[in-house]
Parts: structure tokens; C-alpha cells; sequence
């Protein structure tokens, strides 16, 4: 039987459902989730809440795509504006939009968690086949340093050059053009993201889809979940169209992310132990950009296909770090500035000569570190906070003076740092400088493009939000089933970790529901 | 955006301010901003981006009405708090008592906009400086995205790969 993908559009009526299984949230866990409880002959309905788009929507101009495949329409930032968020919102989730770097869980994140949090039997055999699947599935294979863009190489170069690690990641990728447009939807159908790869598999064997459809929240009695409360959407503006989705279903399944997820649950008062919202981590990104003799032409080209992990294990109490590089379409490379008047526009003017290394910060592991919040505010909007600890901006300094080495052993004519002064440097002379320079929120710009926690899992009740089996403690048929029950940040890239725990959890799910 | 606590301070503080604002004249009906917060933003891009070296200017492409669209479709809380951001930003007295600066930022010369802007970037008041950012990313967002720079900035979309052009 062959299920469906609706468009909010279609829907000009009330809808009542049934099933057995009711996901919330299309990406990298709901999607391979639905994919796994489809197949074992389960009745699937997924909601979400972006639209439904292929490869003849995505026209790689930046004007339509965020606005159409992003959160708040890419305007989604902490509290305090001092973080921008880049998550995916549409079929596939942040999938159709990631830039394909694939890594396995590292053992050593595991053995913390089930040292530290409690989660018991996930390690890297019991997760080994799963990983095997979905990497089959989704053609997760090595990319190579001798077709990199010019923008990774000078990571590959530059750390060879120093004596540190770099390496070809991998990549869900088939026939990839190498065009460097990934995080605007692939033109060419060649990421295998979720929308083109499981959310289909689910399809094909019964799921039925409904995109443009937001879950306002699960009504729960009794200690189990009733009903999902949910409205169609109008896609051009994200407003409700006044046509309800009301889905009844044996099992419930919140996999809507590390930020909505969260949010779903405070609008739904399911909250009795607090900790939803808490231990919410990010891999803070700081960005260094570089001016080259060459051009770069940073916005062509895999956007990011070399990592160095040099820096993941610093001394004792050091947050560490690993760095990679991002694409420089015009306006995600005009992201990274807080520049004014005739120094905004050289920078702009020398885009295809600019390189821009990241750092992505590994928090959640450091004693106190506590990461950010999701709340709602009084409104009903959702509400990121997220403190720059001291350790984190002592990171952030150690971040950008590895970078600058990089940058200038890989031949940078000029590295300027994104401070709103900005900081200049010439040779490895100039470091002192820069590492002189002010680091915390506000006082340079910060990413995040991996969100991660809120829902923590753990075997103690008072800690964590759901337990290892990812079924929420207090209510028997609700599970979550995504990035948010990460206890901590991962140090690597969290797609992968996220389709894998999906496979585990479809298994485990199914055998509730046959119980 | 956290700016809430701003709106009393700049609907006070216009009305204190000894110099009128300037009104812009948008290309067409408004879908979010006033009149006023309108001409804010438009004398915000004049200042950010001017269009230098035969880059179109902000206005030309009309940036202002683009970041009046984006707003729009932004919840309403989200609405509330950008304007309070431009309330404050235009407030004269406000500039008086923090910058040494009496006129609203609407008649200000443009050095004197990218001034009162790189003030707030760096400013001690943590309110200014999550102003500035909510302003600066929605401009910056707004006017590189526009094809028309594409060029002045060696930068194109790849013939015949849009829209699966290229299979």
C-alpha cells in the first residue's frame, strides 16, 4: 500500500486521523523512524510543519531559499541576538539543507554518556548495524581532499603544513556535481537528504505525510497521549489557514527537533520534572575569514568536505573544538560580519578571494557546562538562550588563533577576524593580537548549525526527559526521537548520530506496539 | 529579540526631540512598519550599504520595503520588538543623553548614521548591541541577496543548474 505526501494547500477541511504511529517532525529522526515503522507494516502520519519542496523548487537564490527552507525564515537567533541559528524547516527537515558531513558517534561520546547520564547499553555495537543502514541508504561515503574546493584545502593544507590532522570526511552523497549549493537544496537531487531518500521509503510502504501542518501541542490524560493538536499552515506567510489536524494514535512521536521539540512539550504542560528545555547544546561556531592571492570562490564547490579534530581533546578544563569550513554564497558569507558602510562593501567586493574556516565548540562535556535553554515566552513564541561562558570564549580565542595559523601556513595574504573591530593579521607575528582580542557574545558574530539536547536521555527520572529506550518517563505512549535527547554535544557533525538512533528507536517502538 | 524593554524609552523620547524626522516615501503600501520606522530603515541601509564603487544603491533596489515584507510575515512579537529597536534608534533625546547626538538618526548625514551605528555595535548597553545585530543581519540579509549585485561582487549561479537544470 502506498502512502502520501499532502500539501497543506489540499487541505480545506478538518482532519481526524488514526493510526498507530504519529511522528511529529520530518528530518533526520522522524524521517528514518517512519521509514523503519512503515516497513515493520506499522499505519505511519507524520506532521510537519515546512513544506514539502524537490529539486524544481530549489533555484539557489538565496533570496527564496532561506526564507522557504529555514527556521523563522533564517532570522532565528538566541534571545540576545548573539547567536544565529541555521536549522532546516520542510520536508526532510535540516536535511534538504545540511552540507552532508557524516561522521559515526564518536565511542568515547557513548562511554560519557552512559558514565555521566546514565545511558545504559547505547554503544558502538549495539548502534554498529544501524550505522551500516543508513549509511548504505544514504550512500555515506569518503570524499576525497584531491577534488576539494579551494576553501577546504586551505584547511587540508594548512593543518598538513602545521603538522595536525585534517581529512576528507564523508558525505550522503550520489553523483554529487560538486556545485556548492547544498545548503539551498541540492539542484540535482544528488544529497541523499531525508525528503528524497527515507521520507519515501516511508511512503512507499504506507506513510502518510502531511506537510504545512503544525503540532500545537499532545493532549495527554490519564498518563498517556490522547490526541496531537495540530494546524495547516499557509506556506506563503506560516500562518494557520483555520483547518485542524487532530491525529489519535497508539504511539506519539516528537522528533521536531532540538529547539520546537522542546517547545512542543512546554506548550503541552509536559514539563513535571522541569528539565525540559535544559542541557540544550549548540557546537558554537566561530568563523575567520581569509584573503587570498588566488580566488577562492568559496560559494562553489562540496561546502564542506575536510575536518580537523586536532583540537577536540585540549588539557584539563579547556572546552575543545573542531574546525571545518562553510560555503560563501553572498549573504551566509555576509552572515559572519557586523561591518558598517565602505568596510562592509571591501569585504563583499573581495568575496571570490575569501576563505572562511569555522570552529565549532564541543560543549556539554566541561563540569557546570549547562549549555542554553528553550523556553516559551509569554506570547507563545520560543525563546533560545544561551550564555558564552568564560570557558567557551577562552575556546573561541583558541579557535581563531589555530585558524589564523591555518589560514597563513596555507598562504593568507590577509586574515581578518569578524570582531566588531575587526582584528588584522599578516604573518604568525600578528597572533599576539588576536589573541589580545574580546571574545563572548555580542562582541563577534556566533553560529549554530547543530542544535542538540533539551530533551536529555537518561535512566534517572529526575535528570533526563526520556529514558534510553527514548520513551518519555512519565507518559507510556509518548517517545522522542530526534537530536534533542543528545545529553551532551557530539564533536562531530550530529546527522549521522541522529538517522542511526532513529533506526534503533524504530525497532524498539515497533516491539512496544506489538507488545 | 529581548528589545521589549526599549519601546517605553523611544515612544518618550521622540516627541522630546527637537528636530522632526525625515520621512522616506516607500514605493508602495507598507505591510509592517510605520511610516517613520520605515524611513529608519531606509536611512539604516543608506548607512550600512551604501553602494559604493557602482553598487546599486539600497533604495534603488528597494532594500526597505524588502526588510518592511520580511518583518511582515515574522510573528507579531518578533514585529513588536524590531520596532522598538528602530523607535530607539530614531530617538533623539535618547542620543542626546548617551551619544552627544540631538538629531533623530533619520536626518543625520550619512557618516554620521554609520557612526551612531558602530556606537551601538560596541555599546555597553547590551540592548543597543542586539539592535544593531537584528538590524544589521536583516539588511546585509536583504541587499547581498539581490541578483543585481551579483556581479560587483564576482559572484554568479552557475547556467543551467536552478530549478534541476542540470540533469
Amino acid at each position: 500500500m502506498s502512502g502520501v505526501i499532502h500539501h497543506g494547500r489540499d487541505l480545506s477541511e478538518d482532519q481526524d486521523l488514526t493510526c498507530d504511529v504519529c511522528i511529529i517532525g520530518s528530518g533526520a529522526g522522524g524521517a528514518v523512524l517512519a521509514a523503519g515503522l512503515a516497513k515493520q507494516g506499522l499505519d505511519v502520519v507524520v506532521l510537519e510543519e515546512g513544506g514539502w519542496f524537490t529539486k524544481k523548487d530549489f533555484n539557489l537564490e538565496e533570496a527564496s531559499a532561506y526564507p522557504m527552507l529555514y527556521q523563522d525564515r533564517a532570522g532565528r537567533a538566541t534571545a540576545d541576538q548573539a547567536i544565529t541559528v541555521l536549522q532546516g524547516r520542510s520536508v526532510g527537515g535540516s536535511t534538504t539543507v545540511n552540507w552532508t558531513t557524516c561522521f559515526r558517534t564518536p565511542d568515547k561520546v557513548l562511554r560519557h554518556w552512559a558514565a555521566e547520564h546514565g545511558v545504559e547499553g547505547l554503544n558502538s555495537e549495539l548502534l554498529a548495524p544501524h550505522f551500516d543502514s543508513v549509511e548504505r541508504r544514504l550512500n555515506i561515503e569518503p570524499w576525497s581532499e584531491r577534488i576539494a574546493n579551494a576553501n577546504n584545502r586551505v584547511l587540508y593544507d594548512g593543518c598538513k603544513s602545521l603538522g595536525w590532522e585534517a581529512q576528507a570526511t564523508r558525505r550522503n552523497v550520489k553523483e554529487c556535481g560538486n556545485t556548492g549549493y547544498c545548503g539551498l537544496g541540492c539542484p540535482i537531487d544528488a544529497k541523499q537528504a531525508m525528503g528524497i531518500t527515507y521520507v519515501q521509503d516511508a511512503v512507499a510502504d504506507g506513510a502518510r505525510v502531511f506537510s504545512d501542518v503544525r503540532a500545537d501541542r499532545v493532549v495527554v490524560r490519564e498518563g498517556r497521549v490522547e490526541e496531537v493538536q495540530a494546524r495547516v499552515l499557509n506556506r506563503e506567510n506560516s500562518r494557520p489557514t483555520g483547518v485542524a489536524v487532530r491525529v489519535r494514535a497508539k504511539a506519539v512521536v516528537s522528533s521536531a527537533g532540538a529547539i520546537n521539540g522542546p517547545a512542543l512539550l512546554l506548550r503541552s504542560d509536559l514539563n513535571a520534572n522541569g528539565r525540559v528545555g535544559l542541557r540544550t547544546f549548540l557546537h558554537p561556531v566561530v568563523a575567520l575569514p581569509a584573503y587570498y592571492e588566488d580566488p577562492i570562490e568559496g560559494f562553489y564547490g562540496a561546502p564542506q568536505s575536510i575536518s580537523s579534530h586536532e583540537f577536540v581533546e585540549r588539557a584539563a578544563g579547556q572546552m575543545g573544538f573542531f574546525m571545518e569550513a562553510a560555503p560563501l554564497q553572498p549573504v551566509l558569507a555576509v552572515g559572519g560580519s557586523t561591518l558598517v558602510g565602505p568596510a562592509q562593501h571591501e569585504m563583499m567586493r573581495n568575496l571570490p578571494y575569501m576563505g572562511v574556516l569555522i570552529a565549532l565548540g564541543v560543549d556539554g562535556f566541561l563540569p557546570g557546562d549547562e549549555g542554553g535553554v528553550v523556553s516559551l515566552r509569554s506570547d507563545g513564541r520560543v525563546r533560545l538562550d544561551y550564555s558564552v561562558s568564560e570557558d567557551l570564549a577562552e575556546c573561541f580565542r583558541s579557535a581563531h588563533l589555530a585558524m589564523a595559523r591555518i589560514e597563513l601556513a596555507a598562504g593568507a595574504k590577509l586574515v581578518q577576524s569578524t570582531h566588531n573591530q575587526p582584528v588584522k593579521l599578516r604573518k604568525e607575528a600578528d597572533l599576539e593580537t588576536l589573541g589580545l582580542a574580546p571574545y563572548g557574545a555580542l562582541e563577534h558574530p556566533i553560529f549554530t548549525a547543530h542544535q542538540m539536547g533539551g530533551c536529555a536521555m537518561g535512566s534517572d527520572p529526575s535528570t533526563s526527559v526520556v529514558d534510553p529506550a527514548f520513551r518519555h518517563h512519565d507518559i507510556g505512549n509518548l517517545f522522542i526521537v530526534d537530536g534533542s535527547v543528545l545529553p551532551t554535544s557530539l564533536g562531530v557533525n550530529p546527522s549521522e548520530t541522529i538517522y542511526a538512533l532513529a533506526s534503533h528507536a524504530s525497532g524498539l517502538i515497533a516491539k512496544e506496539l506489538a507488545r | 529579540m529581548g528589545l521589549g524593554g526599549g519601546a517605553l524609552l523611544a515612544l518618550g523620547g521622540v516627541g522630546l526631540s527637537f528636530w522632526p524626522s525625515r520621512l522616506r516615501e516607500p514605493s508602495g503600501p507598507l505591510l509592517c512598519l510605520s511610516p517613520l520606522e520605515f524611513s529608519v530603515v531606509a536611512a539604516a541601509c543608506e548607512a550600512v550599504v551604501p553602494g559604493y564603487d557602482g553598487m546599486p544603491c539600497p533604495l534603488e533596489l528597494r532594500v526597505p520595503e524588502q526588510v518592511d515584507a520580511y518583518f511582515a510575515l515574522l510573528h507579531e512579537g518578533d514585529q513588536a520588538d524590531f520596532k522598538s529597536a528602530l523607535g530607539l534608534l530614531e530617538n533623539g533625546f535618547a542620543g542626546l543623553l548617551l551619544d552627544g547626538r540631538p538629531r533623530p538618526f533619520t536626518v543625520c548625514t550619512v557618516e554620521q548614521r554609520q557612526e551612531t551605528l558602530e556606537a551601538w555595535r560596541g555599546s555597553v548597553i547590551a540592548l543597543r548591541r542586539t539592535a544593531f545585530r537584528a538590524l544589521h543581519k536583516a539588511i546585509v540579509g536583504v541587499y547581498y541577496a539581490q541578483p543585481e549585485l551579483y556581479s560587483h561582487m564576482g559572484y554568479s549561479i552557475p547556467a543551467g543548474l536552478a530549478s534541476g537544470g542540470a540533469r
